[in-house]
């Protein structure tokens, strides 16, 4: 892994930036793999189980010998699965109602139309190039291991055992050798031309061909043609798939579309959450603020209405404790008027 | 303060708790999900078992049906020295009644009833008299998890079954074969007009005929039983009573078999030429096809191989524009289709996949008809002419070569005895292949086989084995004038010579079940110094 913590942090950042790109939901649904793309096509009613393919294999992708020889067949009596030092395995299957078992089958990535591998990678280290190979940049990769969990095949695997800059391991369907022209290394060495090589929509039409020439010989399913949306590598078979250990539960939907509807969301989010959040904040205190005024002036005009009213009262009391002073003034003289006459009268008789 | 954290922690432990056994309740309701498929692993299987939930006409029970062992009860009643009467009344006919304790089928919840009280009351009854005894609770018979699994086979007659049980009835046809006559509301025999019994007894029981599987148990089993005067069978040696007998396939296997047994006659011919019927003549511009009757009987198991349920001529319901009871399948369909067991192409076809054939005949397209051929099979007089030229024909051999008329048109000489591949060879040294021997082997066994011998007979057809899509000929074109040395794939001919060729060798020798070669080096030594890899498919 040769990548600084700088550089993620900032693949990180970019990687936020594109996401935050608003992106319609569901837009993986329409990409119908690159036209004109290339697959394998592998027959495995062909298969006499040599084991060629592994060693061409091996040698091509320059990996290393393996602990026992490519022409001991006795390996082919345990059930095997690739690893960071295998891109292929050819396994075989007993299968006693079938008149032609044992039936052998080579195993190694299928080369997903739309890879999970690639829709789990944060650091985009896998691509799905215009030639149909899904390939995997090491230089980028961070050692997550999501990938590995993500790939419904069990394809990719990691270098448990190469403690310094450990990579995942997968088939590349050679593809630089498929850039210099050449045919991958498995597919050239087979004996039996178990596996075609050419225009994925050209092998799926040699398969229905195949198929409707020997209707007995094969079953009527051409495996990887809509398989988790389709694979760059074909399978026609026999006997029924999972009789050979295939999956017949994943469906066809491409693995991107199973989440592209929940991830296509985060941009959304990312981008009206804080301008929804801001926005009932300044709602919130606006009314908050509105409150506090209401309230103030409420509490202000009933001081107001109170001492206006006291003040009234006063006045009221006031005028009426004049008035009553001037009528008593006015009684009292008029008392010391009529005592002052009453007076006189008595003097003058 | 304190007091009320700790109240809370003690609420929050007994919400945990709580949710701890319910997930505990989930995880074992769950794994108990899973030991009853264990369970289900572990359900004995038997040929005998009646399902009668089945039998019954409800569209949904409202308990788990019941699997009856029937085989069970025949045994314990057969220790206790009962008949089979016990269950199954006899009928007027002297035949055993297939229903249980009842001579006609009755109302469903009435049958309910019966079985309720019968089978509760005899087990009750078989418990009290201090016997092992079968179930008296619910759910022992209704089982939501049924302790058996049916390994029931069906079970039909073929023609040496058929010739035994003519043998024991002395020739005669009427024991078994009859017609409902409709005037006097009898069966009666008609010679001639013997048919299949699933021509009248079909899967449901009609107005005046019991469904197919009522009517096989109650005269298989009531001939087997007792049977009538006439039949010629020492005592207990009849067929088959219990349900094994003939469903079990152990004891299918182990029935006697007779090989080549007489022909089944009901006035057939021995050879016919096939044409449209009488009303589609005239319509029809293709020849007749020449058509050996009785080599056709001999392939065959039955008669319904070809015939299905009826014994009528193809041509009554595939007409040219196809009938309702021929299910719309014209005759061109009927005759042509590769995929039907009926069809003469399905039929051959199936046929090319025996060993001694599917070494060429596995790597071609299936069910192809020769597109310039169509007169290896269409061979007989036009039908304009058939009435006139019929009778110049007596068998299949006036159109057939014989077999000592195969011989290839080529001088042994001119066929190379060994042909040395080496035009790829580089990790290996070139393989020999020994060309005559193979040529001989083939023609032989073409020879031997009358099939065979009809469609090899012309123009050295059997080299087209390997050298296909290229003109007969002494000198064939060469293998890589097609197939490139150089292949990528992406040709016209997208398989390279050396795909062609081990699929060419290896599939006929996995096709003919050759066990050699095991090994790369079986046709082509390794150059010193070169790490072989061992083809390990080629010998299994």
């Amino acid at each position: 892994m040769s990548i600084s913590r700088r550089r993620f942090l900032k693949s990180l950042t970019a990687a936020g930036v594109a996401m935050a790109a608003p992106r319609p939901a569901g837009a993986h649904g329409e990409f119908a793999g690159h036209p004109e793309s290339y697959g394998v096509l592998q027959d495995i009613t062909l298969c006499i189980g040599c084991r060629l393919c592994e060693k061409a294999c091996n040698q091509v992708n320059h990996l290393p010998a393996p602990e026992k020889p490519f022409d001991d067949l006795s390996v082919l009596e345990k059930h095997r699965r690739t690893d960071a030092k295998t891109y292929t395995v050819v396994n075989r299957y007993d299968i006693p109602s079938y008149h032609r078992s044992p039936v052998f089958n080579k195993f190694q990535c299928n080369h997903c139309q739309e890879p999970a591998c690639l829709s789990s990678c944060f650091v985009a280290a896998y691509t799905k190039t215009p030639e149909g190979a899904v390939v995997y940049d090491a230089s980028v990769c961070v050692g997550c291991r999501y990938c590995l969990v993500a790939c419904p095949f069990g394809v990719p695997t990691y270098e448990y055992r190469e403690p310094l800059e450990p990579t995942v391991r997968k088939c590349t369907m050679c593809y630089p050798r498929l850039l210099e022209g050449e045919l991958p290394g498995c597919v050239e060495a087979c004996p039996q031309q178990t596996m075609l090589f050419g225009k994925r929509e050209d092998l799926i039409a040699v398969a229905r061909e195949r198929i409707r020439k020997h209707p007995s010989r094969y079953v009527d399913h051409i495996y990887g043609e809509h398989e988790m949306g389709g694979t760059s590598w074909l399978y026609i078979s026999g006997v029924p798939f999972e009789e050979l250990g295939f999956r017949t539960d994943l469906g066809t939907t491409p693995a991107p579309k199973l989440t592209s509807g929940a991830l296509a969301a985060v941009p959304i989010i990312i981008g009206v959450w804080p301008a929804l959040l801001g926005g009932i904040y300044v709602m919130t205190r606006t009314k908050e603020k509105a409150a506090v005024r209401d309230k103030d002036s409420a509490v202000r005009r009933a001081i107001e209405e109170t001492q206006a009213a006291a003040d009234q009262a006063r006045k009221q009391a006031a005028e009426k404790a004049k008035v009553e002073r001037e009528k008593a003034v006015e009684l009292a003289v008029k008392k010391a008027l009529e005592k002052a006459a009453k007076e006189s009268a008595e003097e003058g008789s | 303060m304190k007091k009320a954290e700790a109240r809370s922690e003690v609420e929050f432990g007994q919400r945990m708790s709580i949710a701890v056994l319910g997930m505990l309740l989930l995880c074992s309701l769950s794994s108990s999900g899973c030991s009853s498929d264990a369970v289900a692993d572990q359900t004995t299987p038997r040929a005998d078992l009646v399902d009668i939930g089945e039998r019954l006409g409800f569209e949904e029970l409202e308990r788990s049906t019941v699997l009856f062992p029937h085989d069970l009860h025949t045994e314990v009643m057969l220790e206790r020295k009962e008949d089979c009467t016990l269950c199954h009344p006899v009928r007027p006919d002297g035949y055993l009644s297939a229903h249980f304790q009842q001579l006609e089928e009755i109302g469903d919840e009435e049958l309910i009833d019966l079985y309720h009280d019968e089978c509760i009351g005899c087990h009750e009854e078989t418990m009290s008299a201090g016997k092992a005894a079968g179930p008296v609770a619910c759910g022992e018979c209704h089982r939501r998890q049924p302790v058996y699994v049916s390994s029931s086979q069906p079970f039909g007659f073929d023609k040496s079954l058929h010739y035994r049980h003519v043998k024991a009835a002395d020739q005669k046809c009427e024991p078994c074969h009859h017609e409902y006559d409709e005037e006097t509301e009898r069966l009666v025999y008609i010679k001639g007009k013997e048919s299949s019994c699933r021509d009248c007894h079909r899967e449901e029981t009609e107005e005046n005929r019991s469904a197919f599987k009522l009517a096989a148990h109650e005269a298989c089993i009531g001939c087997h039983r007792e049977p009538p005067p006439e039949i010629i069978v020492e005592k207990n040696t009849a067929g088959p009573q219990l349900c094994v007998g003939c469903h079990d396939l152990q004891h299918q296997l182990a029935i006697e078999q007779i090989q080549n047994p007489p022909r089944l006659k009901r006035g057939q011919e021995d050879f016919v030429l096939v044409s449209a019927s009488e009303a589609d003549l005239a319509s029809t511009k293709l020849r007749t096809v020449p058509f050996s009757h009785i080599d056709h009987e001999e392939a065959a198991d039955t008669c319904r191989v070809c015939h299905h349920d009826t014994l009528d001529p193809c041509t009554k319901c595939h007409t040219l524009e196809g009938t309702d009871a021929g299910g719309w399948v014209t005759l061109d369909q009927a005759m042509h289709d590769k995929l039907a067991n009926e069809s003469c192409v399905g039929c051959h076809d199936a046929k090319k996949s025996t060993l001694a054939c599917a070494g060429c005949h596995d790597q071609m397209e299936q069910g192809r008809l020769p597109e310039q051929d169509c007169d290896i099979c269409h061979a007989g007089p036009l039908p304009d002419m058939l009435a006139s030229e019929r009778s110049r024909y007596r068998s299949i051999d006036d159109f057939r070569p014989s077999p000592a008329d195969i011989a290839l048109t080529f001088s042994v000489d001119e066929i190379p005895e060994k042909v040395e591949i080496g035009v790829l060879s580089h990790e290996y040294e070139p393989a020999v292949m020994p060309h005559r021997k193979i040529v001989d082997q083939l023609m032989k066994q073409i020879g031997e086989n009358g099939l065979a011998t009809y469609f090899h007979g012309s123009e050295d057809v059997v080299c087209q084995g390997c050298h296909h899509q290229s003109p007969i000929g002494e000198k064939p074109p060469l293998c890589e004038n097609c197939h490139r040395p150089d292949s990528t794939g992406l040709e016209l001919i997208e398989t390279g010579l050396q795909g062609a060729y081990h699929r060419q060798c290896l599939g006929c020798h996995k096709s003919m079940e050759i066990k050699e070669p095991s090994d790369c080096t079986g046709c082509h030594k390794k150059r010193p110094g070169m790490v072989a890899a061992v083809a390990s498919g080629v010998a299994r």
